[in-house]
């Protein structure tokens, strides 16, 4: 193996836990609340908006501005789902699909009437240059946003299987009128649930604003990557979410290397239409299906 | 029930009378509609264009107006769609335009270079570097800017003060859209008469998000010359993974590269960035307006504008002179003389601006800059030197 | 029979409309009387699939798209008329519907994930198109412009607009047709239960495909015309997904799975589109905000879309 290629995968795998992140909370949504969400991406710009904005306001390193931007996204999600979402629990599916659409338009819009269309980006100091490993390059940004990325997976595993009220969201999940019965408020549980989504989702966005310039329509550049992800690990399936990331980011990364850019779209969604095809449940079988 | 339709249909009836109610407004001005996508993922560069059409107006009518008159701009989003495009330019016919401007993207452009055609009334293009968008036989569409094949030619041309003995490869790394990968594949048929062997034609989607595995190509490629082609973010995404991990290219040379020319690019990047070519849109350093819109547009917008944005002042400035010059002001004979055009004192890098049969402006051009101490220097032609 | 009642009145009151508004139209609003009728085409279509039959797509682009690209391509490269060309472009679309449909509903692909793969469908085939210079690549196709009847192409937009009304008047005779026999009740005991139809002897993939093939020549008519009349398309222009949303809305705002609900959305949602355009042109990007509020209150507030409440309203009343 050239050390071109081993670096191609390597890039591949620190942009894939990227993507792994933003669909882990794409995943968790439509887990426990059976939405697709097509507000993801703008949730994700919002994030990086956020984190932008304390940083240059304050001065102070855009990792430290990520509670702040946890906090955001939490509320949005929480509020998304309780005022919007829950009022239409029973409608067609795509009525809850079009919703998610509409609050997208509305986000971007808010954002470009805010912040105007002009780029945005950071520059961390200290992080200018690649480290250097053997013959492989990283950008130590990108080695942060691994880090990151595997803590909150982890930590959203905690949550969900080792907390009370992760085993609440779980049970609402599977049965809510079950869930009902037992006393627990499916309603507000939901939301956490939502806001919990929202949270991945704004920290991948956070930590990609030191690597990209932003805009207000970035978000929609990751947002069908996401669905192939979530779709893929399994929709609900968190560490299918985090593995299936990755192999589309090497997949990306790869085929970017052999046939250029232009045609790793393409090979993305021939893969996801495969998968749904042949393992409908995503590579780890165990995920939810919507089955009406 | 009945009473249920007659109400809808009234509504919309009203809604209709105040779509044409809001058509009118007063006759004192003369208005020169816009179309840009100012939503959307092309809304910076849109809006950059925009804002200098409006320093370009504001200077006019301070200076008295035309005859007397003050110009007016009225601002449309073409939303990036063939409808919205079109839809815009039919609502600023109705509201009595007497040219339309606009509009960065090329499907829109011809889109609006049609809804022109059948309206009567003349588009001056702002950017929109197609070919195919002169090639209708239109009467009313103006173009400033140089297109594809005009950039495409003057890096066959200007490639001669960047080339040295030992430059025997290149690789072209560029988006795929029609301007991207047009230049890079008109480039490519001709690239016989540099003398120089392709040995990389990488292509990507401008709404990436990593071009990792491209720079990691590119350095394995180790090509002499390297030409980047593409818009702001991507570019600035192309140069930050090759800064980042040290890579080095022999020489760089974008064409009609978003972020090269672009002020932001060397706030960013400082002297890293020194000794990259570009060949691109330019102001005149010699012309006493250039002053006046830098100035201008950092004080009103607070950054530096955009070197594409150059066009949008001047395809006012080039109404302008065809009203002063028209008998009339209906649009007609602005269009004649918009077609008998001879326009000395400009902006731009290039001779008069004159207009051929088909609407191109014949003497169009871009420069070749150089990037010396964190600063945009002009290398050819000389005559637009920087002072 | 409420129901046929309010329908036939609407129908009625929504042609009258659509005739006599060329009659004091200037040019502007013919062109806004071209999207409204576009929007009302694609919702037919989107309807057909989606409205009765219950498969919920969201690649319309993909159809269009092709529609577009069919007749295009015959015609600047082949000379053969765009009217012909149509009808191919028709049957290509139907048959990659048929394609996309057969992929899915062979294994059982539903709801949301059938909405992700027809949105796929439409982004491969954008992807595809923009990289293949046979296909014209990124550049896309110019259609000269004339003024020729056999050709596809008037000077007069009034003559497009009748085209374009005759095409929606078309597509809604064959909905109101297919839903009045076998298949359109087939369709819509396919909607309310798979099995439950499949356990009384209808041929569900056999049904569900008709009704894919027709939704999506539907849509590659509009692809045609839509290239005929704004004279260029690319792949980023005809496979957007802006087009496959534009199928939708109306649909939802209107009323799903209803004769009148697209017509009645896209009466609405245009003007709107348009009237917010102009009077919030200062700040931009308050215009998609109205457009995506819209969306949400009419699907909160009026989940059946105004079509389906009135019809409510009307049979709660009696």
């Amino acid at each position: 193996m050239s050390i071109q290629f081993v670096q191609t995968l390597v890039d591949g795998i620190m942009m894939g836990g990227v993507y792994a992140l933003a669909a882990l909370g794409l995943s968790l949504i439509f887990g426990v609340l059976k939405i697709t969400n097509f507000a993801h991406g703008a949730m994700m710009t919002i994030g990086m908006y956020s984190v932008y904005v304390i940083s240059t306001y304050y001065g102070v390193n855009p990792y430290l501005a990520l509670p702040v931007s946890i906090l955001m996204l939490f509320l949005i999600g929480y509020l998304v789902q309780r005022f919007l979402i829950q009022r239409i629990e029973h409608a067609p599916a795509h009525n809850q699909l079009l919703l998610t659409l509409g609050l997208a338009y509305i986000f971007e819009n808010l954002l470009l009437i805010i912040f105007t269309p002009n780029y945005k980006s950071l520059q961390v100091e200290g992080m200018e240059k690649a480290i250097k490993i053997g013959g492989l390059t990283i950008a130590p940004a990108k080695i942060i946003a691994f880090g990151v990325v595997i803590v909150v997976t982890v930590l959203v595993y905690l949550f969900l299987y080792k907390s009370s009220l992760g085993l609440k969201v779980r049970a609402a999940a599977q049965n809510d009128d079950g869930a009902l019965l037992m006393g627990i408020r499916v309603k507000e549980i939901r939301g956490i649930a939502f806001g919990i989504g929202a949270v991945c989702t704004g920290i991948a966005g956070s930590l990609l604003v030191p690597v990209m310039s932003i805009y207000p329509t970035l978000g929609e550049v990751f947002q069908l990557k996401c669905f192939v992800i979530a779709v893929l690990g399994g929709m609900g399936n968190l560490w299918g979410a985090l593995i299936s990331g990755i192999i589309i980011g090497l997949v990306e990364s790869v085929s970017g290397y052999a046939l250029g850019g232009s045609w790793s779209e393409l090979l993305i969604y021939a893969v996801f239409i495969l998968i749904l095809v042949f393992k409908p449940t995503g590579l780890f079988g165990r995920g939810n299906r919507r089955d009406k | 029930m009945k009473k249920r339709y007659f109400a809808v249909s009234v509504i919309f009836t009203m809604i209709m009378l105040c779509l044409t109610a809001c058509a009118s407004g007063d006759n004192d001005t003369i208005k020169i509609g816009s179309i840009h996508p100012l939503t959307g993922s092309m809304a910076y560069e849109g809006q950059a264009m925009v804002n200098s059409q409006k320093i370009a107006i504001d200077k006019i009518n301070s200076e008295g107006g035309i005859n007397g008159r003050k110009l007016e701009l009225v601002v449309k989003d073409s939303m990036g769609t063939s409808s919205g495009a079109a839809n815009a330019a039919l609502k600023l016919a109705n509201d009595g335009v007497i040219a339309l401007t606009g509009t960065y993207t090329s499907s829109s452009a011809q889109v609006v270079s049609r809804m022109a055609e059948k309206t009567k009334i003349p588009f001056v293009v702002t950017v929109a570097s197609s070919d195919s968008l002169l090639k209708n036989g239109y009467k009313y569409t103006f173009r400033i800017q140089p297109s594809v094949s005009v950039f495409s030619k003057n890096f066959l041309d200007y490639l001669k003060f960047v080339k040295t003995d030992d430059m025997k490869t290149v690789a072209f790394i560029y988006e795929n859209s029609n301007y991207g990968a047009g230049i890079a594949e008109y480039i490519s048929d001709h690239i016989d008469e540099t003398g120089l062997e392709i040995v990389g034609m990488l292509s990507y989607a401008a709404t990436t998000s990593t071009l990792s595995s491209e720079v990691t190509k590119l350095a394995a490629l180790n090509p002499d010359l390297l030409v980047p082609i593409g818009y702001y973010s991507d570019q600035s995404l192309l140069m930050k993974e090759i800064l980042e991990r040290d890579i080095h290219f022999n020489t760089i040379l974008g064409c009609a590269n978003g972020a090269f020319s672009d002020a932001k690019f060397l706030d960013a990047y400082g002297n890293q960035v020194d000794g990259i070519y570009d060949i691109n849109y330019r102001y005149n350093p010699n012309s006493s307006e250039t002053d006046y819109l830098l100035k201008t547009y950092l004080e009103e917008y607070g950054v530096d504008i955009p070197v594409h944005a150059i066009y949008g002042y001047e395809s006012i400035m080039v109404v302008a002179d065809a009203l002063r010059r028209a008998d009339t002001d209906d649009a007609n004979s602005v269009r004649d003389a918009l077609a008998a055009a001879d326009i000395k004192e400009h902006i731009l890098p290039q001779g008069d601006i004159v207009f051929d049969e088909s609407g191109e402006n014949i003497n169009s051009a871009g420069v070749l800059v150089r990037i010396e101490d964190a600063k945009h220097v002009i290398v050819y032609p000389e005559e637009y030197a920087d002072k | 029979m409420i129901n046929n009642k309010i329908e036939k009145y609407s129908i009625i009151v929504l042609l009258a409309m659509a005739v006599i508004y060329p009659v004091f139209s200037n040019s502007y609003m013919i062109s806004v009387g071209v999207s409204i009728l576009t929007i009302a085409l694609l919702g037919q279509s989107w309807n057909l699939m989606s409205g009765y039959a219950g498969q919920f797509s969201f690649g319309h682009a993909a159809f269009f798209g092709v529609g577009a690209y069919t007749s295009s391509i015959l015609y600047v490269d082949f000379g053969i008329s765009p009217w012909i060309g149509m009808l191919i472009g028709m049957a290509m679309a139907a048959a990659v519907g048929v394609v996309i449909g057969f992929l899915s509903f062979r294994y059982r692909i539903k709801g949301d994930f059938f909405a992700l793969v027809t949105l796929a469908f439409a982004e491969i085939l954008r992807v595809l198109f923009n990289n293949t210079k046979a296909l014209k690549g990124a550049g896309g196709i110019l259609i000269p412009y004339k003024n020729d009847w056999s050709e596809f192409q008037f000077e007069n937009d009034k003559i497009f607009y009748i085209i374009l009304l005759l095409m929606v008047i078309l597509a809604t005779f064959v909905l109101a047709v297919i839903s009045k026999r076998k298949l359109g009740i087939c369709l819509i005991a396919i909607k309310e239960s798979q099995s439950a139809a499949r356990s009384l002897g209808v041929p569900v993939l056999k049904y569900k495909l008709i009704a894919m093939a027709i939704s999506a020549a539907m849509a590659g008519m509009a692809g045609t015309f839509y290239a005929q009349y704004y004279g260029f398309i690319d792949p980023t222009v005809v496979f957007a997904a802006s087009i496959s949303v534009e199928a939708i809305v109306p649909c939802i705002i209107g009323g799903a799975g209803t004769l009148c609900g697209p017509l009645l959305g896209a009466v609405i949602i245009v003007p709107l589109q348009e009237l917010s355009n102009s009077l919030f042109d200062g700040i931009n990007g308050l215009n998609m905000i109205i457009y995506g509020l819209l969306i949400v209150v009419f699907i909160i507030f009026c989940p059946d879309g105004i079509y389906g409440t009135i019809v409510k309203r009307v049979k709660g009343e009696k």
